[in-house]
Formats: C-alpha cells, sequence, structure tokens
C-alpha cells in the first residue's frame, strides 16, 4: 500500500465525519502516549508507535494499522511504569478508544458520512468494555493491599465486572424483531421479476 | 414524457455461493486478540499488573466479537424504479435484505457507472441494523441517454464491534432505457417535395386544402360547398374557389453512429458528436411527427437498426427506444457500414444524414443518395469545440486530427458541389433556411436501382 497514492485518494473522497474520527483517534493515540510519559518516561518505542500511529490514522487498512494494538501493551512495558499507577486505567481506556475509533474507520469506506446511530452502538459498547480496565485496576489494588476498606472495594468492583460481563451479549443488538417482516412473506425469492 | 415502468428482481444466494459466503473474522477482532494475549502473557511473565489492566478491555471485546458471531446469510433482493426513463431523470435503487439477524451495520457500494450521479454520493452508505429487514435506497440519476446498466452493488454486513464480517455480497444490475432529450424544436421550413396523401405540406397539386389557389368557372363534380357567390353573382355564372392539395412527406433519419468523436460529459456538460447526433434525431422526429410527416430511422453503428417511415406518436416512441441503441463501432472491421438491402426510399422522400463526416462512407453514401435523385441534407454533428482523447498530451494526435479536419473540410466543399447542403446542427431553427432553398429547386428526378 503506497502512502503517496492512499493519502491523496482519501483526502479527496473522505467525509467530513472521517476526518473528525481521524483526529479523534490520532488524539487517542497520543493520549495513550501522554499516559505513558505521565506514569514513567517515553521510550524510543514510543516514537516508533507515535510513527506508527500516524500510518495507521492516514491508512486504515495498511499493515501498520494491523500491528498498531498488538504492538500497544508492549511500549507500555518498556516504559517500566509503576506496576500499581493509576495511569494504566487511563492509557487502557485511552487504547480501547484507539481500538475502536481505527475499527470505526475500518468498517465501512471513506464517502459517507458515518451512521450516528452506529458511531453511538460503538460508544455504548466501548464505555462498557471501559468499566473492566477500572474494575480490574480496582480489583488489583484491592488484592495488594492488607486495608479493610479495600476489600469492599474488591468486591464491589467485581461484581460490576461479573454484571459487565453477562449484560455483554444482550446489548450486541438492539432488534425489534418485527419491524419489517411480512414484506417478503409468500414470495418465491428466487430470480423473481415482475413489472407494474 | 416515457411511461415509468418498475422492475423487481429478486436473487437468492446459490448453495454453492453460500459455501465460500460464511461470516468471518476481521482484522480488528484479531488485533483485539493478539493485544489481549500478548499484554496477559507479559503480565503473567513479568507480574506486572498494569499491563493485566491493558489486557483487560481487549479480553472483554475479543470475547464480545466472538460471543456475538451472526450466523445467519444476509439475503438481498433489488427494486430499480423506473426502469425506463429520459436523460437527466432519476431512477431509484432500492436494496432489501432480510435476516440480518445479530449484523450491526451495512456497507453497501454502487458500483460507478458512466454518466451517472448518485445520491448517497458514490453510492456508497452505511446503514444502522435495527431489525430483520433492512432496506438501503439510493437515487441514480442518469445524465446521458443508452441502455446502462444500473444496480450493480456490493453489499457487507458488519458484526457487533467490526469482529465478523461477512461478504461482499453482490447484486445484479438491470440495463435501463434512457431515452433522449427531445429539445423544443419548431421546424417552421417545410418538407421540400412532399408526396404523401395527407398532411401539413402544401402540394403542387390542386385539391382539398386549405390554402386558396384559384377561382374558376364552375365544372361537373365540383362541390357545391366550394362555390364562390360573390363572383357568381357579379358575373352570371357558377365559380367556384380551388385550393392546393396538402401532403405528408416521407422524413428518413440516417444516424452515422460508426464513430463517435469527441468526449460526452452527459446532458449538461460536453456533448460527443454521437450526443448531437442522436438529440438532434430526438428533436426533429419529434418536430416533424408533430407536423403529421412520416419519419423512418436508420442507425449505423455496431449494429444496423432500421424502423420504416410511419407517423404518429407511436412512431416518436418506437424512435426514442431505438436511439437508445446507438452503440459506436470503434473498428470498423472493412466492412461497408451502408450496405443496408432493407432501406427503401420512395420518390420525393427527404433523407436527413446526421454525421461528423469523420468517416468516409458517410459522405460517399449522401452522394449516392443524391445521385439517385433523393433530396438530402447532411447535419454535421460534429462539435465546434471538440476535445480528443490523449490530443493535448501526443501532438502526433493532435496533428493528426488536424489533418484530418482539413480533408473534412474539403469533403463538405465536394458534397456542396454535388448540391448536397451540410448544416452544423446549432439546435432549433438549424434546419429552416435550408429547407426553404431545397424547397425552392425543382423536383428531383429520382433513378431506379
Amino acid at each position: 500500500m503506497n502512502l503517496r497514492e492512499v493519502l491523496p485518494s482519501r483526502w479527496e473522497t473522505m467525509h467530513r465525519d472521517g476526518l473528525v474520527v481521524t483526529a479523534l483517534l490520532i488524539a487517542a493515540g497520543f493520549g495513550f502516549l501522554a499516559c505513558i510519559v505521565v506514569a514513567d518516561s517515553l521510550t524510543v518505542y514510543a516514537w516508533l508507535w507515535a510513527a506508527l500511529l500516524l500510518v495507521a490514522a492516514a491508512a486504515p487498512h495498511s499493515g501498520g494499522a494491523q500491528v498498531l494494538i498488538p504492538t500497544a501493551p508492549l511500549v507500555w512495558w518498556t516504559a517500566n511504569a509503576d506496576a500499581l499507577t493509576g495511569w494504566s486505567v487511563a492509557a487502557a481506556v485511552l487504547l480501547l478508544a484507539t481500538w475502536g475509533l481505527l475499527t470505526l474507520l475500518s468498517a465501512a469506506p471513506d464517502g459517507p458520512p458515518v451512521n450516528r446511530t452506529v458511531a453511538g452502538r460503538y460508544l455504548q459498547r466501548c464505555l462498557l468494555i471501559a468499566a473492566v480496565p477500572v474494575g480490574v485496576w480496582l480489583v488489583a489494588r484491592g488484592l495488594s493491599s492488607q486495608g479493610q476498606e479495600y476489600i469492599v472495594v474488591s468486591i464491589v468492583a467485581l461484581l460490576v465486572l461479573a454484571a459487565g460481563i453477562l449484560l455483554l451479549p444482550q446489548l450486541t443488538v438492539s432488534a425489534p424483531a418485527q419491524q419489517g417482516r411480512g414484506r417478503n412473506d409468500g414470495a418465491d425469492p428466487v430470480n423473481e421479476v415482475g413489472s407494474d | 414524457m416515457p411511461s415509468a415502468r418498475s422492475l423487481i428482481f429478486r436473487t437468492q444466494v446459490s448453495p454453492e455461493a453460500a459455501a465460500h459466503l460464511r461470516w468471518r473474522p476481521t482484522p480488528s477482532l484479531l488485533q483485539a486478540m493478539v493485544a489481549a494475549a500478548a499484554a496477559s502473557l507479559l503480565a503473567m511473565l513479568t507480574r506486572r499488573l498494569d499491563l493485566l489492566v491493558l489486557a483487560s478491555p481487549f479480553i472483554v471485546a475479543a470475547a464480545w466479537g466472538l460471543i456475538s458471531k451472526p450466523t445467519q446469510i444476509p439475503r438481498i433482493a433489488v427494486e430499480l424504479n423506473p426502469t425506463q426513463l429520459q436523460e437527466g431523470q432519476s431512477t431509484r435503487w432500492r436494496l432489501f435484505v432480510d435476516d440480518v439477524a445479530g449484523c450491526d451495520h451495512l456497507v453497501t457500494v454502487l458500483a460507478p457507472t458512466p454518466h451517472t450521479v448518485t445520491d448517497p454520493a458514490a453510492g456508497a452508505s452505511l446503514t444502522a441494523v435495527t431489525g430483520e429487514t433492512v432496506t438501503i435506497e439510493a437515487t441514480v440519476q442518469i445524465q446521458r441517454w443508452g441502455r446502462p446498466e444500473i444496480g450493480r452493488a456490493a453489499l457487507t454486513a458488519v458484526g457487533p464491534l467490526n469482529a465478523y464480517r461477512c461478504g461482499p455480497l453482490a447484486t445484479p444490475g438491470q440495463r435501463v432505457m434512457v431515452t433522449p432529450t427531445t429539445e423544443t424544436f419548431a421546424l417552421r421550413a417545410l418538407a421540400p417535395h412532399p408526396d404523401g396523401v395527407v398532411g401539413l405540406n402544401r402540394s403542387r397539386r390542386r385539391g382539398d386544402g386549405s390554402e386558396f389557389a384559384d377561382i374558376r368557372a364552375f365544372q361537373p363534380g365540383d362541390r357545391l360547398r366550394h362555390i364562390h357567390w360573390p363572383v357568381s353573382a357579379r358575373t352570371g355564372e357558377l365559380h367556384v374557389r380551388t385550393s392546393y392539395a396538402e401532403e405528408d412527406a416521407e422524413v428518413h433519419l440516417v444516424v452515422d453512429a460508426a464513430l463517435d468523436v469527441g468526449v460526452s460529459d452527459g446532458l449538461h456538460g460536453a456533448a460527443s458528436s454521437l450526443d448531437r447526433a442522436v438529440r438532434a434525431s430526438a428533436a426533429l422526429s419529434h418536430a416533424l411527427l408533430q407536423r403529421g410527416e412520416r419519419v423512418g430511422l436508420v442507425i449505423r453503428g455496431r449494429t444496423l437498426h432500421h424502423l420504416p417511415p410511419r407517423g404518429g406518436q407511436l412512431q416518436q416512441r418506437r424512435i426514442l427506444d431505438t436511439l437508445t441503441d446507438a452503440v459506436p463501432r470503434t473498428v470498423d472491421g472493412g466492412r461497408r457500414i451502408f450496405a443496408d438491402p432493407r432501406m427503401r426510399l420512395s420518390p420525393g422522400s427527404l433523407v436527413i444524414l446526421l454525421t461528423p463526416m469523420i468517416h468516409r462512407e458517410s459522405i460517399d453514401q449522401a452522394q449516392r443518395f443524391a445521385a439517385r435523385g433523393h433530396t438530402v441534407v447532411v447535419v454535421d454533428c460534429l462539435p465546434p469545440d471538440v476535445r480528443i482523447a490523449g490530443a493535448e498530451e501526443d501532438p502526433m494526435i493532435a496533428l493528426t486530427w488536424r489533418a484530418r479536419r482539413l480533408e473534412r473540410e474539403l469533403d463538405i466543399e465536394r458534397l456542396n458541389r454535388a448540391g448536397v447542403p451540410v448544416v452544423p446542427w446549432r439546435g432549433p431553427g438549424s434546419l429552416d433556411s435550408v429547407l426553404r432553398q431545397l424547397a425552392g429547386r425543382p423536383r428531383p428526378v429520382v433513378q431506379r436501382r
């Protein structure tokens, strides 16, 4: 995939919604890098990941975009942050946002506007998933601490996590099952040609 | 205005195709799975809880995607309405998608067709699935006459979180008939040498008609209502008013579609030579048929189309339908384009040859018609500001085109010397003056072959 060809082509055809999503993707990616800086220090791997992020934003279907998310934990690992740092939660949420925006970008061609219902579903699901790292972090903190107050917090966090996972399959698609049904009832679906 | 016809056709994925069509994991799902696996592994090996925090959303996202994998293959039905329209008009394309339970959204891309404008732009749309059936609509405005194939599209069904995709499912296209516009055109000059029975053209013969000819003495057989009473009272003898008969003319429109010179940008853009010939034929036939003439049509392109001369509005419909089939023949192949044994011209018929005058055969044919004694008018359909593809980049093409245009000027001069007028098509009124001049000439004697 030649970026010199892809970029002008995308720039010509992209809807402004796509530009907004791309801008949000870059912002979320750099937010993740900012979390690394705040948690510890910026390594050379972080710079490489930033370059990869820009490639992914320019061409969401490129090879660079495919390795962006899998390499992010390695970049975080090389930063040697504190194991129980609260910034890991922010980093996890921002990385999830990066993945969600990249997924939304690659789910459709650049030309049409982003359907508001579809974007709303992505947001709803990502927000739901974003609760998971918060819960995991709270549990980890609770287990690592000897304080009584953290045991209560850990139990609450585990309950939230379990409820979230149980609810997941029901939140996939809202399907008013009968809507539009019956239009093709009784019709022969094979190469039926009619004119009026 | 052509009557709107709709055509609904449905397709179902065949078992063979369905075997290839299945819900496949996407790179997004793989990214989430690899990120989750890598971060979890690192967390376990290095005993780092922060890496587990990083891995946790991707573990859930990957699990969500795997759990919510749709199972049904969507079924599609396509509707196109209308399938018969004029250039510049729009047709509505509808795609009905069934069995989409479990899908999150559908991505549709209409195949690009030349000289069409689609709404949504480029025919691409993203539709959220909110039930078991989804209807996707697009409006396609067709800007050039012909029989374009509309409605070929690719549909991709996407699962929740873009974890699985099914498709693309190809939807079949349908050829629609797009007739040329008939611009408002009033042909004021009459046909030069009409030879029919009834019509609007003044005949040389006396007979029933509205145009006054003479007053003469009453003869046995004259109708009483033709008696001119003032003159009869003055002279004391019965006199009758005579008039010229009115008759129709036989007009043959011959469209030279062997070559299409220039670039066509649709109804409101630049016109190629064939665009001008087809639109001029539509306008001429409309004006002539409205006036009561009998009009025939011959199109000489990739295939030969021949409509014998007839009158009436039905003939206009036939002519417009036939004009949509005009396809240029890019390679001559050594065959004679104008060898048409079916074309029979009555004495006195008017032949209007619409040609860009690039192909030598059309010029020879005009001369042959004239030599046989028919009244021939050549309508030059080459656009004055014609754009030749590649002429700007390649100086040799530009030079060759210039040489051909010079030869063409000589051909026009040769035709004019042979008594065949060549009129550039400039829209309504192009033929008025030349038809008046031809009417002033003596009636030609048609030679039998």
